[in-house]
């Protein structure tokens, strides 16, 4: 049987899946060979055998669940297509609707600082926490130019508000720089007059003379904080309801320069910085910057190692409090003393003093040309004149003395270390930083040393994995056969 | 109307959007897909889930099919892939004793049928088949189970499956074999009652 060829095309035979050619072989070969007709009568009842495993029926419900699913398939793809449809709508439109919000938000924010959002934050940064003092008194009613000279006002801030300080003084000074030319053109309504008001001021049309009164009623010094409140938001409200827009100027303490103003003006600032030698050194690039000059430096170093130092600045008078504004950003404010001192009057007293003398010399020269004098005569007129040239002179020198101190402004800034400074920090990160890469050298080492144990612990933690894989397998396998 | 139509006609019109033509195509191959899925994962949860899934892939893909006279391989070779991956996840579970489950005995007693009695020994024939049909590799078994139960011809099979002809041929032949060494009992006595 096993020897015959055609066997192995019995069972193609069988399934009539033979092509003609080789079926009629067959069916030739069939005739006479018993053992292929007993393999094709096995076969077929094998064939009839296998029938008798049938699958069970199915559910009568199959073809409504089938159904079912792919209307839900359906569902689902139409919900997703609505989704990106709704996607597709929502997503720009909630774009252009975010950028309305914000450009409208952005306006009223704009509106609100034009208007009275700055008065607002000056009332409560500076009315609040700002307070100055004045170690001169007081408003007499006069203009600054009347009320004489040598009023000086100096504001001291505490050092535990050295910070709000800083933050306040700045925006006092960032306000007063840009209404400086505002500020020359109402000097005459009363921009030196107000200092009493606890160093804050108003300005505008209509609001001075409402300050003037609080000023008055309550004496300087006295107006109360609340007041000042009542009064900012009074304004603010004015302001809005009245639509007019009015400007409100938060005048600093520091008098503004007027044009043809004499005032000499100087400042005194002190610092906590990190680093004295960087500070000292940026001190000098602003002084460079602004076009002054240094007049005194001293820089020194305690035992500790702490930086200090203290530098005399020589500033135009146009630049005063941007070059103030910028040294005050070198480190931590902690004190920043402001004077000023109006000596237009001596000025002018100069002045008529010089023109004055100018005139007696000249009469005494035309005098003395004119008249035919002895020698004695014009020995003795020479002797007079003398007296008179010395004093020209001197007041000479005494006006220019003048224009150089008001012309350019004198700003002092104290600097020192603070006690922990940023270079003990630095100190500190490298050596944390040294003893972490040591432990890491350290971890790599015993990580290097132990390795062929690990190695060990993990081979023997995989071998033993898979001989549980295949020890689960068997059982299964022998459970099932079982 | 539609059962007169050829499987290619039912499916043109299928993607032509009548609905009916789905209905006539679950009437006549729900039950050859389900007995194929069953008898090549011998279990009625997975079969039947195999059978649902088919149709729900004849929809989907309804718009890439290309009537050819081929449906019915179509219809199948998408019942061996969805086997194939059964089968292989079926697999890797199989690793985890705990987790392995083989609900086929149970629904095998609770299935109704007639009486044990009468046809016990038809049962253990038939149970015996499934053994020895089970035991065979995936591939014979699956070519075998296409051609003795679906009937399909060679060239469909070896569409179906991916192989060539001679593979088909050979893949039954060694089916067949095996299945005759071991069912021998069955067959001497069956040809017994025939003589």
């Amino acid at each position: 049987m096993s020897g015959c060829q055609f066997l192995k095309d019995i069972s193609s035979y069988l399934d009539s899946q033979l092509s003609e050619n080789k079926k009629l072989r067959m069916e030739e070969h069939l005739k006479q060979c018993k053992a292929c007709n007993e393999e094709l009568a096995n076969l077929r009842a094998l064939s009839q055998k296998l029938k008798s495993w049938q699958a069970p029926v199915l559910d009568l419900t199959f073809d409504s669940l089938v159904k079912n699913k792919i209307v839900a398939l359906e569902l689902a793809k139409e919900t997703g297509k609505m989704k990106r449809k709704t996607l597709s709508i929502l997503i720009p439109s909630g774009a252009v609707a975010g950028i309305l919000i914000v450009s409208f938000l952005s306006f009223q924010m704009y509106m609100k600082n034009s208007a009275g959002g700055r008065l607002k934050l000056g009332v409560d940064e500076i009315g609040g926490l700002y307070e100055p003092y004045y170690s001169e008194s007081s408003y007499d009613g006069k203009s600054a130019q009347d009320r004489g000279n040598k009023k000086q006002v100096q504001s001291v801030d505490m050092a535990h508000r050295s910070q709000t300080m800083a933050s306040a003084d700045k925006f006092l000074r960032l306000q007063s720089s840009a209404n400086n030319k505002e500020d020359s053109k109402e000097k005459s309504s009363g921009v030196y007059h107000n200092e009493g008001r606890e160093g804050v001021n108003f300005f505008s049309p209509d609001a001075d003379f409402e300050g003037q009164s609080i000023v008055g009623r309550r004496g300087v010094g006295e107006l109360a904080k609340s007041e000042l409140d009542v009064y900012a938001r009074k304004r603010i409200d004015a302001g809005f309801q009245s639509g007019e827009g009015s400007v409100i100027v938060i005048q600093p303490t520091l008098p503004a320069t007027g044009v043809g103003e004499m005032i000499i003006r100087s400042a005194e600032l002190t610092l906590e910085v990190e680093s004295g030698k960087e500070v000292y050194r940026k001190i000098a690039d602003i002084c460079r910057e602004f076009g002054g000059y240094q007049a005194e430096s001293n820089f020194s170093k305690d035992t500790a190692g702490r930086e200090s130092g203290r530098v005399t600045l020589r500033i135009p008078k146009d630049k005063f409090l941007s070059a103030l504004d910028k040294l005050s950003e070198l480190g931590k404010v902690k004190a920043n003393n402001t004077y000023s001192q109006d000596v237009s009057q001596d000025y002018a007293n100069l002045k008529a003093q010089l023109d004055a003398a100018m005139v007696v010399y000249n009469k005494m020269l035309e005098a003395l040309q004119k008249r035919q004098t002895s020698i004695t005569e014009a020995v003795r007129l020479e002797s007079e004149l003398t007296p008179v040239l010395r004093k020209i002179e001197n007041l000479k020198n005494q006006i220019e003395k003048l224009n150089n101190l008001t012309s350019f402004t004198t700003i002092t800034v104290n600097f020192y270390e603070a006690e922990v400074s940023a270079k003990v920090l630095e100190e500190t990160k490298q050596l944390v930083k040294e003893n972490m890469l040591a432990a890491k050298i350290n971890a790599v080492r015993y990580f290097a040393k132990n390795l062929p144990f690990l190695g060990l612990v993990v081979g023997l933690a995989i071998v033993a994995f898979v001989v549980i894989l295949l020890c689960a397998t068997l059982i299964t396998h022998l459970t099932k056969r079982g | 109307m539609m059962q007169h139509l050829a499987d290619d006609e039912l499916m043109r019109k299928y993607q032509e959007g009548e609905v009916l033509a789905m209905d006539e195509l679950l009437r006549r191959y729900r039950n050859p897909i389900y007995h194929f899925a069953y008898r090549v994962c011998l279990n009625i949860q997975e079969a039947q889930d195999v059978t649902q899934e088919v149709f729900l892939r004849v929809h989907q893909y309804k718009d890439s099919y290309m009537p050819q006279g081929k449906f019915s391989p179509w219809l199948f070779s998408i019942a061996h892939n969805l086997c194939v991956s059964r089968l292989r996840r079926r697999k890797w579970w199989a690793l985890w004793p705990r987790m392995q489950d083989d609900p086929d005995e149970l629904v095998e007693v609770e299935s109704p049928g007639p009486s044990p009695d009468v046809v016990v020994q038809d049962n253990e024939a038939a149970s015996r088949v499934k053994e020895c049909i089970q035991a065979l590799p995936f591939l014979q078994r699956e070519a075998l189970i296409l051609r003795e139960y679906q009937n399909l011809e060679y060239q469909e099979i070896a569409r179906i499956l991916k192989k060539s002809l001679n593979t088909v041929k050979t893949l039954i032949h060694r089916a067949r074999q095996t299945l005759k060494a071991k069912l021998a009992r069955y067959i001497v006595e069956f040809r017994g009652g025939l003589e």
